[in-house]
């Protein structure tokens, strides 16, 4: 007979061995390309190449925390089905929180021996494998306990993260030796797992009582009233899908801002502020310099997210459209507007996030040759129009490529085929990665070979607009055929999809510096890059999963 | 222009609910519905009954369009529901076993999320519903025991009364008390002029009671499809008595599903009792008891009568 040790562990790797291969042989990447000679690779191209580790690392914990609800839910997110196994309730929680602490804390050591420390980063291995440790225990625990009140889970782990971070980054900052860190990060990790223990046993017994934050007669005019109804039936679309997938990408970015952005701005150890911002003479500490990466946090957050329909609970596999909204009178064309709609109001919300972090981050201390004071306060003395023009063009191309992110795939997405769905995920980021990675090595190793690739994009960028604009005709072709929308929409979409293209256009000219792009390459780059044939291609997915 | 204007085909027409006509639907090499015909008129009560896997779900699935047909064509209102969603879903009430209404709902905003959808939505009937089920408006759907999501999910199916009411296998795994509300809500449903209901169901005793005509579906073929008093009235249950004893049970045509050993066999005899009177004769047999079998006899026996020809096929 089979350990319940096994038994738990066959579980979670039978369930995601394909993405733990991945983030194993990514490591393997990582390591081989740390250890190349110079020559050979450059340590940009290694750079970028580490970009994806954060997302490695929160897709394990991912999986290890195994939630079968959201984080504002009150009910235990512990996989019910297990709950019938017959197996101690103490087994149910150590053992994964076992493989959990010890997997995160041994990709990172992994991490910062082969891959950091080629590059000359040390002394960063132990205390920061024991916070993921704690972070991942304390995410479990949290996960897994049922809370008397929606939403507390969420404010709850906010704090804790916080605190764990911050506590590390400070104590970094004050000199607090390793050694006592990565002590009180293990000490932290089996208060996790009692709380846990302790949580699980209530949800297995059904014991949890779930309270409302306001007494019931308040709250039931606080959920709504059956008497005024939504305005439209998009209303109605994009309110249930703000309510089961609007707020993930928010949540993530929050997450991250609490994990890395948070510590970088608190983390000031020895106080130099000696690094160029790069703005003006403004001199800052090299962890605030560093901190402005974190702009890309909605970018990567949504280009994990999306905006589909996932079905969160672990023990089913299916992803094709529930007949709860298939049976409901409204196109497959309307259905992927409101999701267009939903992915720009969680884009918005998620950079909302970020910028509240950007104006901490305003106040950090920074100077110049002339006067000391908050970044921010420097920043507007040296402000040009120029400057703040170029400033909200590049928060506009950030937002809009963060929406981009979340709606380019749905035209797979909404298939519902697993199979195509998977390999999309794996295949294209793997691809993408691999392409830019080789084409910085071979950029930096070889100066013909850069510019030959300079002197060939605008062909490249013409015979790319031509595949485009083939695809753009087929799929409002079909949706004409297939009777998905009448002419004159499909006539206005693709009219204002023109008009956006030109504004955006116009914009980048205004910013561009002079001489430096020509017109027409900046046009055909807007052209290229704004999503068309995809988005056109959706509702058609939509319509084959919806009427299979 | 009245309707003794219309031409008889073009009036046929506008009062065919449903119409398939020869599906085929495959599986991968499972044939799920093998070359099936059904025509459902309006205003008509239909039980589609058979075993687990017999093709029930998937035809309900193509007179919604969430299937395509791979042959034949499946109109309803007149219309494909697969190329027209919009038009025929707008007309139609649908419950499946699985309700699959998103739990973290509260009862007063499923009400208000499907309201949007649908112009005929009747508020007041709604909230009359809602409280004749007794379903807390504030309560969650995941708080809700089985039978209290079926009701939910019926509310929200029948409030703004549509023209057709699908219902698939509604009361499967439910107590008395809330298959005795389904069964209410097809009556009222019934109620309302010209509407028009078909629903799959185990529970036969509960096709009996409601439903005007009955079809009987296994391995994707329809069995048998006609009224319901034709059919209990085609069949009998009897049970003959042979001069001789014999090792096997008798050849008869229509009849099925034999039992019995020596010089008395039962069965279920499909054709008419003056049929099964002559039959009997040239076999010399004496009939010695008949009775009117229940639907539940008659599903049995067709079914066993299907899977004996399979297995001989």
């Amino acid at each position: 007979m089979l350990s319940p040790a096994f038994g738990l562990g066959w579980i979670l790797w039978r369930q995601h061995r394909s993405g733990i291969a991945l983030v194993a042989l990514y490591l393997g990447v990582l390591t081989i390309v740390s250890h190349l000679p110079p020559t050979l690779y450059s340590r940009n191209a290694a750079s970028i190449l580490t970009a994806p580790f954060g997302f490695g690392l929160i897709y394990l914990m991912g999986i290890f925390v195994n939630s079968d609800s959201d984080m504002m839910s009150t009910r235990s997110g512990y996989a019910y089905p297990l709950f019938t196994l017959p197996v101690r309730t103490l087994s149910l929680v150590l053992w994964p929180m076992l493989y959990g602490t010890v997997t995160v804390a041994t990709v990172w050591i992994v991490f910062a021996e082969l891959v950091l420390a080629p590059t000359g980063a040390v002394g960063f291995v132990w205390w920061p494998a024991t916070l993921l440790a704690a972070l991942m225990a304390c995410l479990q625990a949290l996960s897994w306990m049922p809370f008397p009140l929606p939403n507390l889970r969420g404010i709850s782990a906010f704090f804790v993260l916080a605190a764990l971070t911050g506590f590390g980054a400070l104590g970094w900052n004050h000199g607090i030796p390793p050694t006592g860190l990565a002590i009180v990060y293990l000490a932290l990790i089996p208060v996790a797992a009692l709380v846990a223990v302790r949580g699980v046993a209530t949800a297995r017994a059904g014991e949890n009582r779930e309270r409302g934050w306001l007494p019931e007669q308040k709250a039931s005019r606080a959920t709504g009233d059956v008497s005024a109804p939504f305005a439209s039936v998009a209303r109605a679309q994009l309110w249930l899908e703000w309510k089961r997938n609007g707020l993930l990408l928010p949540l993530l970015t929050l997450l991250l801002c609490v994990l890395f952005a948070l510590p970088l701005m608190l983390a000031l150890r020895g106080g130099h502020v000696d690094t160029p911002l790069g703005i003006g003479e403004i001199q800052v500490h090299i962890t605030v310099r560093l901190w402005l990466i974190t702009a890309l946090f909605p970018l990567l957050c949504a280009l994990t997210t999306g905006c589909c329909p996932h079905k969160a609970e672990t023990f089913r596999p299916d992803l094709s459209l529930q007949p709860f909204l298939a049976i409901r009178p409204l196109s497959s064309f309307d259905f992927v507007l409101v999701k267009l709609r939903l992915a720009l109001l969680s884009t918005l919300s998620a950079w909302a996030v970020w910028l509240l972090f950007f104006a901490g981050w305003l106040l950090l201390p920074a100077h110049t040759a002339a006067s000391h004071g908050a970044i921010g306060h420097l920043l507007l003395h040296i402000m040009t129009l120029r400057a703040a023009m170029v400033f909200v063009v590049l928060l506009v191309l950030l937002v809009s490529a963060t929406w981009k992110s979340q709606v380019s795939g749905l035209w797979v997405e909404l298939t519902g085929l697993r199979w195509l769905i998977n390999s999309y995920a794996i295949a294209l980021p793997m691809f993408l990665t691999t392409l830019i990675g080789w084409s910085i090595n071979r950029w930096t190793g070889d100066l013909a070979f850069g510019a030959a690739i300079l002197r060939a994009l605008p062909a490249l960028a013409f015979c790319a607009l031509a595949i485009k604009a083939v695809a753009i005709i087929g799929a409002l072709y079909t949706l004409h055929t297939w009777r998905l929308a009448s002419p004159s929409r499909l006539l206005g979409i693709s009219v204002a999809w023109l008009l956006i293209a030109a504004g955006l256009g116009a914009l980048l000219h205004a910013v561009a510096p002079a001489g430096l792009v020509p017109t027409h390459y900046i046009f055909l780059g807007v052209l290229l890059s704004l999503p068309f044939a995809r988005l056109l291609m959706a509702p058609i997915a939509l319509h084959y999963n919806r009427h299979r | 222009m009245s309707v003794d204007d219309l031409h008889p085909a073009q009036t046929a027409m506008d009062q065919t609910v449903i119409d398939i006509d020869g599906v085929t639907r495959r599986f991968g090499k499972t044939v799920a519905l093998d070359d099936v015909s059904l025509t459902l008129p309006r205003g008509v009560v239909l039980g589609l009954v058979g075993e687990n896997g017999a093709g029930k779900t998937t035809m309900i699935k193509h007179i919604l369009g969430l299937l395509k047909p791979h042959g034949g064509t499946v109109r309803v209102f007149g219309c494909d529901p697969a190329a027209d969603p919009v038009g025929v879903l707008g007309r139609i009430g649908y419950l499946s076993e699985e309700d699959g209404l998103p739990s973290w709902m509260r009862v007063n905003e499923l009400q208000r999320y499907a309201r949007a959808f649908y112009p005929g939505w009747d508020p007041h009937y709604a909230e009359r519903l809602r409280q004749d089920f007794g379903l807390q408006p504030t309560a969650q759907l995941k708080s809700l025991s089985k039978g209290q999501r079926a009701r939910a999910g019926l509310m929200v199916a029948l409030a703004y009364r549509p023209d057709l009411l699908l219902l698939d296998e509604p009361s499967s795994g439910l107590d008395p008390i809330v298959r005795r509300d389904i069964l209410g809500a097809i009556i009222r449903t019934i109620a309302d002029e010209g509407r028009t209901v078909l629903f799959s169901s185990h529970l036969l005793g509960e096709v009996e009671q409601v439903a005007d005509r009955v079809a009987m579906i296994r391995k994707g073929k329809i069995v048998f499809c006609d009224n319901l008093d034709a059919i209990k009235d085609n069949h009998i249950g009897i049970t003959l008595r042979f001069p001789e004893p014999r090792s096997a049970p008798p050849l008869l045509d229509h009849a099925c599903a034999w039992t019995g050993a020596g010089r008395e066999w039962s069965a279920v005899y499909a054709g008419g009792a003056v049929r099964m009177e002559a039959e009997a004769a040239v076999l010399g047999a004496t009939v010695v008891e008949r009775h009117w079998p229940s639907l539940d006899e008659i599903f049995v026996a067709r079914s066993n009568a299907v899977s004996a020809a399979i297995g001989e096929g």
